[in-house]
């Protein structure tokens, strides 16, 4: 029988991504927004100039757009210690991981140039507009409508779940530019925009999530106009480009760390004194956090080999967002209500409060569970 | 990968396919193909195969659930290497394992005299040599033991495995059975790297359950189309490959931490996280095998009934989650990414736990 297990191959690190490591865990050490609490979602422009400085915001792409011609496992380094230590990446982490990537593969000459250095300074910040209304998980029914006219296009429709749209400073919108959505054409007739978010023409309207919080918003987009400059690739090749995209967007650290601070302080909590069953619960998430920070380093070290691992990556996300689930719900279980009231400054109960409520998001945003293990299917030859 | 690590590879495909398993006990004419071929005698060393090479022999052993003690073998090897011996033919054991089981000699007029207890030793009735960690006036020695003389317990786990028991009373011992322990090896060194060989067997029969219960999916036809082509059933295959591809990952991430360092906080969470996802994947295959794979006919179960026991050896879940829950706790919140990251050459502590 033909081997149908996907292949994870053990990435070692060598003294390069050792010393960078170190690099990263210094400067880290001196900023004063890694407080041992602040979580990544945080929106902090400040501290992603002072990253990009260092050379680490697009640091994979060629010098000559900015970046630092640093390979995938080196970046994957650097992501690793800004989510462990829980550092506001917000604003740049969508150009990062996604945006510029994208340009890089897919955009003309021009938008590179213009672009991808000013993302790589940490001060262009990107949100994504997919999702909509009538359109979720099934990406290719989307409605917003692009349509040609004198020097580019007019788009109208409505995207919904766009976190950061309220911030960003560009948008990738993904919309129809051929009428209808018939079969036949779900997949070719549909093409990626850049936004610029000052446009004429767009509303954004805030969603407050479960935890209360302001991240997702609905953009209304009424008759805005976008040039044929700002167009990316080639109009009815939005499908294919935006699959790539989304592996971009799988199997990083943000995919499993987010919610790291609070297993740290867990871990805190337990040093002043825990029993056996507290200690064996920490090392339970702890063993499982350790197998799934390998897997991820090897689709890094994957994708630097140029491979194309799809269902490595949706895995790895998958177990990533079910150990992040699992994080806050053992650590409540282990940690008596009584026990969990400390000192009035201690943060715990309310990283454990917020992690709970963000927990159902982990196996959603980004491709569910139900797609992520679709794609692995079909990784396994089952579609 | 390595022209010796393919060989290897080769050999233990072929003595594997020659021998397939059936029934329950000891696969003698597989053990005796792999004695022959060199596979029992294998040490890591600077010439020769390496962990790696030798890990990815117990891989493809795990995957067939051959019943013969090569990861045992193989560890009584190593401790003979350290000792300075040569290999030693046979099917060997290795220990002390559990908790209270020790090994004590007393020195008398011509030799020495053994006392004490191993218990559940894989495939014991079937080994010519013990070696074994014993303490004579508190020191501690390397015991290479024939095994003829002594009596073992019959006993089995539940995959049917042998599991015999030696209790020694004044058994006799030579002189020139005894050697000055290696530098460096407790009883915890032969523990973790029983614990490491077991992860690794475990990774490779949960991969098989993976191929089994896909090849089941594509065969079976309910509803006028194969079980494959239900979403549920994908999902659960999906997160069936989920549980192969993370055993097989911390396998090879602990084999790669021990080459480099101890690796015992690798080990720890390999053997805990390995543990898991093997109850999740029998559970996973045995759902989708309806109730064919409920029989003692289909093939699932040798793999799935082990998977079962092997999460018991050398250490069981909660015994490592905890020796790592404590280790992490005492270096503190701060250091706890830095100890998951790059755990090669930090000490576990130690349990009190007696949960092996």
């Amino acid at each position: 029988m033909t081997a149908v297990n996907l292949r994870f191959p053990h990435q070692h690190l060598g003294p390069v991504e050792r010393g960078l490591r170190q690099d990263v865990r210094a400067f880290l050490a001196t900023r004063p927004e890694i407080d041992g609490i602040g979580g990544p979602e945080r929106w902090n422009r400040e501290f992603s100039r002072a990253l990009a400085a260092q050379g680490w915001v697009g640091m994979t792409w060629p010098a000559r757009y900015g970046g630092r011609d640093r390979s995938s496992l080196e970046r994957h380094i650097v992501a690793e210690e800004l989510f462990a230590a829980g550092a506001p990446v917000r604003a740049h982490w969508v150009a990062d991981r996604q945006s510029g990537p994208l340009l890089l593969a897919f955009g003309s000459e021009a938008q590179k140039q213009r672009f991808l250095p000013q993302m790589a300074r940490g001060e262009l910040s990107f949100c994504i507009g997919m999702s909509e209304p009538g359109s979720g998980s099934d990406l290719a029914s989307v409605r917003t409508r692009a349509q040609a006219v004198a020097g580019g296009w007019q788009i109208t429709g409505t995207k919904l779940w766009t976190s950061n749209a309220h911030r960003a400073d560009m948008m990738i919108l993904f919309a129809r530019t051929t009428a209808g959505s018939a079969d036949a054409d779900r997949h070719t007739g549909v093409s990626q925009f850049m936004l610029d978010m000052t446009a004429p023409g767009i509303t954004v309207r805030p969603i407050l999530n479960l935890a209360g919080e302001h991240d997702f918003n609905e953009v209304h987009l009424e008759a805005v106009f976008v040039p044929d400059a700002m167009v990316i690739g080639n109009i009815g090749d939005g499908w294919k480009q935006v699959t790539r995209e989304l592996a971009h967007e799988r199997s990083s650290p943000d995919r499993y760390l987010t919610g790291f601070n609070l297993l740290c302080r867990f871990c805190d909590r337990l040093a002043a004194g825990a029993s056996d069953t507290q200690l064996t619960a920490l090392g339970e998430l702890a063993a499982r956090l350790w197998a799934v920070q390998d897997m991820s380093r090897s689709v890094a070290g994957m994708l630097q080999q140029g491979e194309r691992p799809d269902a490595q990556a949706a895995l790895v996300k998958d177990l990533g967002a079910t150990l992040e689930q699992a994080i806050p719900e053992i650590i409540r279980q282990i940690l008596p209500l009584a026990e969990r009231l400390g000192a009035p400054d201690d943060p715990l109960p309310a990283m454990l409060e917020r992690s709970t409520h963000w927990a159902p998001a982990y196996s959603l945003r980004g491709g569910t569970r139900e797609v992520l293990r679709g794609i692995i299917a079909r990784g396994l030859g089952l579609r | 990968m390595s022209e010796i690590r393919d060989l290897l590879q080769d050999t233990a495909a072929r003595l594997l396919a020659a021998h397939p398993a059936r029934g329950e006990g000891f696969a003698a004419p597989l053990w005796d193909g792999l004695e022959a071929a060199g596979l029992t005698s294998m040490t890591p060393g600077a010439e020769g195969p390496d962990l790696a090479d030798i890990a990815g022999v117990i891989h493809m052993i795990g995957r067939h659930a051959a019943a013969v003690p090569l990861a045992e073998t193989l560890i009584a090897q190593w401790l003979a290497t350290l000792a300075g011996l040569g290999p030693l033919p046979g099917v060997l054991a290795c220990g002390p394992i559990l908790e209270r089981d020790h090994l004590t000699l007393t020195r008398v007029a011509r030799g020495w005299r053994l006392s004490g207890q191993l218990r559940a030793v894989p495939f014991g009735r079937h080994c010519s040599t013990l070696v074994a960690l014993a303490h004579a006036a508190g020191q501690p020695q390397l015991l290479i033991l024939p095994l003829a003389a002594a009596t073992a317990i019959p006993g089995e786990n539940a995959a049917g495995e042998p599991r015999d028991s030696w209790h020694f009373a004044d058994h006799p011992v030579a002189d020139d059975a005894l050697y000055p322990a290696p530098q460096g090896v407790d009883r915890d060194w032969i523990l973790q790297r029983g614990a490491l060989l077991r992860s690794v067997a475990m990774a490779g029969a949960i991969a098989r359950t993976l191929e089994l219960s896909i090849r089941y999916a594509g065969e079976r036809q309910q509803f006028g189309r194969p079980l494959a082509k239900f979403q549920v059933i994908q999902q659960m295959l999906a997160q069936l490959a989920g549980c192969a591809a993370l055993a097989t990952s911390a396998a090879d991430g602990a084999v790669a931490a021990a080459m480099t360092g101890g690796g015992a906080i690798a080990i720890a969470a390999a053997k805990a996280s390995i543990g898991a996802a093997a109850t999740e994947a029998a559970a996973l295959a045995h759902q989708v095998h309806g109730a064919m794979g409920f029989t003692r006919e289909h093939e699932l179960h040798r793999l799935t009934r082990r998977l079962w026991v092997w999460r018991e050896d050398y250490g069981a879940e909660a015994y490592w989650q905890l020796r790592l829950g404590r280790t992490l706790a005492e270096r503190g919140g701060h250091a706890l990414w830095s100890t998951l990251a790059e755990p090669a050459s930090l000490r576990l502590a130690d349990s009190t736990y007696n949960g092996q």
